[in-house]
């Protein structure tokens, strides 16, 4: 989540923008980004939607998502040809394809450019994605075109970790060492395009890579835009200045670029679980028929009908759906009766109702979910008091311990154990030394959580899974509200080459075969 | 004038020093972590300690600000500590398009604002004065964000005449380049016009019931001459002050028009560096503010000599 702007759009839509398209076609595609300036482009240090979809861009995985796919089943062959693993898949081995070269002269890949980019995502001081690559024991070069890696126990995906995605890009050897903080700007790779040059807080430009192992884009190159502003982006794009955009994600945006002639808007997956977690050691939440009564008072459908059918979805349960061992089959609380939740609370003792501490923060979209929260939640006489800070304090205090109810939007690596390992494992419990982000205090699902990861039979692991998401929900250690997508908006001339439904990078991967037409 | 320029340094350095205490209080008063943003969401607490230690964030407070200071003796604004790059060349990359704007911004509120204002004082209750300050009124309430999306609908979705996005031409291509600086330089100095305005007229009403005004009329001189040469003369020390104050909040102003106009410029660079929480960054950011406000005020002094032949420094 890290978006700026100035929300004046409607100001835009009410004005009845509509205007005629120049339609020649370019060979160079112009990218609007909802962002002030770069972060980084080492793929093992980005974190941020604006930072992510470069990766896609300049590095390959060993394997690879299918372009347009989230789907952990699909992968397939990327910078390795080959691989297998022994029976328990402890050992794993990867045949990489000959040939493949580093952007700007910085020669073939080899099998050590392999060992040397999953070493650097598994150091805490170069890689964002350390905790990850935790089960890795050891990562060899058996010869120039072979990689071997020795876990310490199974993994539920150890080709999930090697794909095109966070710490599995692989990155140049010898640029990352040459260019050491520089890499961040000046980053090498395989991929199909190639980083020409960064203006601070205007842009980056790409290049075709001509060596690309797929072939040739067909496009000559990206240029990558930063306009923080939702308005000018939109503009921008109406007036033929870019082709493609981040989009303001609400309804109201997608009904406006949907209406107009030449555009079309791209709404893609991951889901990011909008959830409330109820911190389950904190009075009187502590007490489970209180949060039993908050979750009955929160009424979800209202969400959808609030956000947008075309962008939010029923949440099933307590991880984002499409993760590899999502289980919607517990009934989830949530239909807004106020009537019922007031009486739990009587029951309960709470008669007079309650009133629970929310730190929240000030990013305009999910501070209005919190403010409609704010109103379900009263009509049950429960007084929810929001104090607004912004967006970096909203992290930095919740980490601390200090809201009885977390608001959190997140997608995570698409297997059910990352999701559940840092919002719902004991381990994780904020303010504890090995915290994640763990802010309910769960820790009713821990043996199930434990016992898939290393479960090497993919029908016991799902039970397990189902499992744990099971007891999370009727201990209501969170209250799911909807699933969120992604929009982005393109002009028509742009053919992504592929099926676009899911950008793991959170954002439409540019392939070789993206082009203008 | 070596003398003189020595003295305003000299009281720079107070000045100075208090500023960047307060930024760099204030700055690590408020909660959030740097090293959440280079780490991301599900950084470990283990990866936090070791960033913290990297950065210095893991030494008592009065240990990072004596170092800070340190530091700066030597000329070094230090590096980001989000992207690691010096502060200085960040700040360096950006300033030219904050001083081409808000030099922009001051020319369009200058050369649209004194004009309006004569204008408005010689009508003086008549229709052009009213004209002059219901449009005044206009520019002074008018949101910048708002004027500047109804400018990009109009003249650049509408009308094509100019660019929406206003970045991103080389100083190759001159012509590119105003068209870009244009909008952005008109929304700035908008605002400004409208004050330069209302303070030209309020100082020509008073200067043209003046007596050596009257003398000039007994003598029939030409009125036009009496306007333009003798009043605004003296109504321009006026101005010339106003702008030198408006220009520093001008720069400070430019954030919103670069926004939405989409230029890089230092506005841009603060807020970025504030939802980092880049305290390095920061730093430097208010160390070139406080010297960019100290120059504009030496050069508005310089200005006084120009307008006034009294003042002699």
């Amino acid at each position: 989540m890290n978006r700026t702007g100035i929300y004046v759009l409607p100001l835009v839509a009410a004005l009845g923008v509509s205007t005629a398209m120049p339609a020649f076609a370019q060979g160079v595609l112009k990218y609007g980004m909802a962002s002030q300036d770069l972060g980084t482009m080492d793929p093992h240090r980005a974190t941020t939607t604006p930072d992510k979809p470069i990766s896609g861009w300049v590095f390959n995985g060993l394997v690879r998502f299918k372009p347009g796919s989230d789907d952990i089943g699909s992968l397939e062959p990327d910078l390795a040809e080959s691989w297998e693993s022994n029976d328990d898949g402890t050992e794993w081995t990867f045949k990489l394809r000959p040939g493949v070269t580093f952007h700007h002269g910085y020669g073939e890949l080899t099998a050590e450019d392999v060992v040397f980019s999953l070493n650097r995502s598994a150091d805490p001081d170069t890689s964002a994605f350390s905790s990850d690559y935790a089960a890795i024991d050891k990562i060899e070069a058996i010869d120039p075109l072979t990689v071997k890696i020795t876990l310490k126990q199974p993994i539920p995906s150890l080709l999930g970790l090697v794909a095109n995605y966070h710490g599995g890009n692989i990155v140049s050897k010898k640029a990352a060492e040459e260019r050491g903080a520089d890499f961040a700007t000046q980053p090498v790779g395989t991929g199909p395009f190639m980083v020409e040059n960064y203006v601070p807080q205007e842009r980056v430009t790409f290049v075709a890579n001509p060596d690309y192992f797929r072939g040739t884009p067909k496009l000559d190159g990206i240029e990558y835009r930063y306009i923080p502003s939702d308005s000018a982006r939109d503009l921008a794009l109406r007036a033929g200045e870019l082709d493609v955009s981040y989009g303001r994600q609400d309804q109201e945006w997608i009904d406006s670029v949907g209406r107009t002639d030449g555009l079309t808007v791209d709404i893609i997956r991951p889901a990011e679980l909008q959830q409330f977690h109820l911190n389950t050691k904190s009075a009187p939440l502590d007490n489970i028929e209180v949060r039993r009564a908050v979750a009955t008072a929160l009424n979800r459908p209202e969400y959808i009908q609030f956000i947008g059918e075309s962008l939010a979805q029923p949440a099933g349960s307590v991880i984002p759906a499409g993760n590899l061992g999502w289980d919607g089959s517990t009934p989830i609380y949530g239909e807004g009766d106020a009537e019922a939740a007031r009486k739990m609370l009587a029951d309960a003792g709470f008669a007079d109702g309650i009133s629970l501490k929310m730190v929240q923060t000030s990013l305009p979209n999910m501070l209005s979910v919190a403010q409609v929260a704010q109103a379900q939640l009263a009509l049950a006489g429960i007084d929810l008091q929001l104090e607004v800070v912004d967006h970096q304090t909203f992290h930095a205090q919740i980490r601390e311990d200090r809201s009885q109810v977390v608001y959190y939007s997140a997608a995570r690596f698409p297997v059910a154990d990352v999701f559940l390992t840092q919002f719902f494992h004991s381990a994780s419990i904020v303010g504890t030394p090995t915290a994640s982000i763990n802010f309910s205090h769960c820790d009713v699902a821990d043996d199930e959580i434990v016992r898939a990861r290393s479960e090497t039979d993919p029908e016991v692991q799902k039970q397990l899974w189902a499992g744990a998401q099971k007891k999370i929900i009727e201990h209501i250690c969170a209250v799911p509200l909807y699933d969120q997508l992604i929009a982005y908006a393109r002009r028509d001339n742009v053919e992504w080459g592929y099926d676009l439904q899911a950008g793991m990078h959170l954002g439409p991967i540019v392939t070789e075969l993206t082009e203008l037409r | 004038m070596l003398r003189f320029a020595g003295q305003r340094l000299l009281t720079l350095i107070p000045t100075l020093l208090a500023v960047l205490t307060l930024a760099f209080v204030l700055v690590r008063i408020v909660p959030g972590d740097p090293a959440l943003i280079i780490l991301g969401d599900q950084a470990t607490p283990e990866a936090i300690a070791r960033f913290h230690e990297r950065t210095g964030l893991d030494q008592p407070i009065w240990h990072q600000y004596f170092a800070f200071l340190a530091q700066l003796a030597q000329g070094d604004l230090g590096v980001s500590m989000i992207s690691n790059r010096p502060v200085l060349s960040a700040v360096l990359e950006v300033l030219p398009y904050t001083l081409e704007l808000s030099l922009a911004g001051v020319f369009v509120g200058v050369v649209l604002g004194v004009p309006l204002g004569v204008v408005a004082a010689r009508s003086n209750g008549g229709p052009l004065d009213w004209i002059v300050r219901i449009f005044t009124l206009g520019g002074l309430s008018f949101p910048a964000f708002v004027s500047a999306v109804l400018m990009l609908l109009v003249f650049s979705v509408w009308l094509g005449w100019f660019p929406v996005i206003s970045s991103g031409k080389p100083l190759t291509d001159p012509w590119g380049r105003f068209m870009s600086l244009a909008l952005p330089a008109l929304n700035l100095g908008l605002v400004m016009m409208a004050y330069v305005a209302r303070v030209t007229r309020g100082g020509m009403m008073n200067v043209l019931r003046s007596d050596y005004i009257r003398t000039a009329r007994a003598k029939g001189v030409p009125a036009r001459r009496i306007v333009w040469k003798h009043a605004l003369r003296n109504v321009l020390l006026a101005v010339v002050t106003f702008t030198g104050l408006y220009f520093s909040v001008l720069i400070g102003n430019s954030v919103l028009t670069e926004i939405v106009f989409n230029r890089p410029g230092l506005g841009k660079l603060v807020i970025g560096a504030l939802e980092r929480r880049d305290y390095a960054l920061l730093q430097g950011l208010v160390v070139a503010y406080a010297v960019l406000v100290v120059l504009v005020n030496a050069l508005t002094d310089l200005c006084y000599r120009f307008v006034d032949p009294r003042v002699k420094a």
